[in-house]
């Protein structure tokens, strides 16, 4: 019985094709190549990363130089200003997490997560893929499904893979992800489904007191999911669909901090 | 050669520090003028290890079903447009 061979170019080119995706979905669908991959990848990614972040810095201050002084005068102000109104609120802030963790001691549930700060490395938006990279991973304690907290109260993502020293975070956003969610100021429990870059969408109960503008916030820990977009309320319809987004733009993020033990 | 060598090296270049939506046509590109345009496989899965995680859509493998797309994409657009063009198919 003979065997039949790929002898034709176009057979030997498909046959090629063939073998490299099957390769490659191989090395990403098996969980053991794939995380010695990334992490070899990573090593050769991260001076490609911080060698492109101090290219941007050089030229922006480059470019700093021609910017008129008037503007560059009109600028500070308006930065000075933004700084005190900031530095007011941050008073604001401080004063009221004192009385938030006065009142957890006298209830007798103190409030005294382990938060390790990490520096983004990949910044949101690079990709499909709605993930951020950070620069701490398990020599910093961090695991599998710990929170991700930006600004202190805003919940942004998860742990989804950690390497040693490096991070991958899930936003909440991410498309198909669902999570646990209480809308405004009277808390209505809702079911958050990501829908990418930031954004939300719950549904829940017509006439329930929700208007734009109220904080989601996710019951552990209570830190801020987003705030209310908007709602569509039809009549005859049993359900309310309110739309809501993340409070700040997620490509801004810097840094992090990462709740330990939060899964 | 040393075209797809450099072509190569801009895309690679794309994908670490530009959105995703500026990497998307060039390899479409790539794929458009270099006759196959196998690279593109291999950079999905750079994608795909750089930015996914197990747990994201199509169990992180959105770059090379993507780069597959393309590569596809990419070879039917030359041999429609280009004369003389085929898949030395």
């Amino acid at each position: 019985m003979m065997q039949r061979r790929a002898n034709s170019p176009f057979e030997k080119k498909a046959l090629a094709i063939l073998i490299a995706v099957s390769l490659g979905l191989v090395s990403l669908l098996y969980h053991p190549v794939r995380s010695a991959l990334t992490r070899l990848l990573y090593a050769g990614a991260t001076p490609v990363y911080s060698f492109g972040a101090s290219i941007a810095n050089a030229s922006s201050s480059f470019l700093a130089n021609f910017k008129n002084k008037e503007s560059l005068y009109y600028e500070n102000a308006m930065l000075r200003a933004e700084n005190e109104r900031m530095q007011a609120e941050v008073l604001d802030r401080n004063l009221l997490q004192e009385r938030v963790m006065k009142l957890e001691e006298v209830l007798g549930r103190p409030h005294n997560d382990n938060r390790v700060v990490a520096d983004v490395t990949i910044s949101f938006g690079r990709s499909v893929y709605d993930t951020l990279s950070i620069d701490a991973g398990m020599d910093h304690g961090i695991q599998n499904g710990d929170v991700v907290v930006y600004a202190g109260g805003a919940a942004i993502g998860e742990i989804a893979e950690v390497g040693a020293s490096s991070a991958k975070v899930r936003l909440f956003s991410s498309p198909g992800q669902e999570y646990a969610a209480l809308i405004g100021s009277h808390s209505i429990p809702a079911i958050a489904h990501g829908k990418g870059d930031g954004n939300f969408e719950s549904k829940v109960p017509q006439g329930s007191a929700i208007a734009v503008g109220d904080r989601v916030v996710i019951p552990k820990g209570n830190l801020i999911l987003g705030t209310v977009q908007a709602i569509d309320e039809k009549p005859g319809v049993p359900l309310t669909t309110v739309f809501f987004r993340l409070p700040f733009n997620p490509t801004e993020i810097r840094t992090v901090e990462v709740v330990i033990g939060s899964r | 050669m040393v075209k797809r060598i450099i072509f190569n090296f801009v895309l690679l270049a794309a994908i670490f520090y530009t959105p995703w939506w500026i990497a998307t046509p060039l390899a479409f590109c790539g794929a458009f003028l270099f006759n196959p345009y196998y690279e593109v496989i291999a950079l999905g899965v750079v994608i795909d290890l750089l930015y996914g995680t197990s747990a994201s859509a199509l169990h992180g493998t959105a770059g090379i079903v993507g780069a597959v797309g393309l590569f596809f994409l990419g070879t039917i657009a030359a041999s429609v447009i280009r004369p003389g063009y085929s898949f030395r198919c």
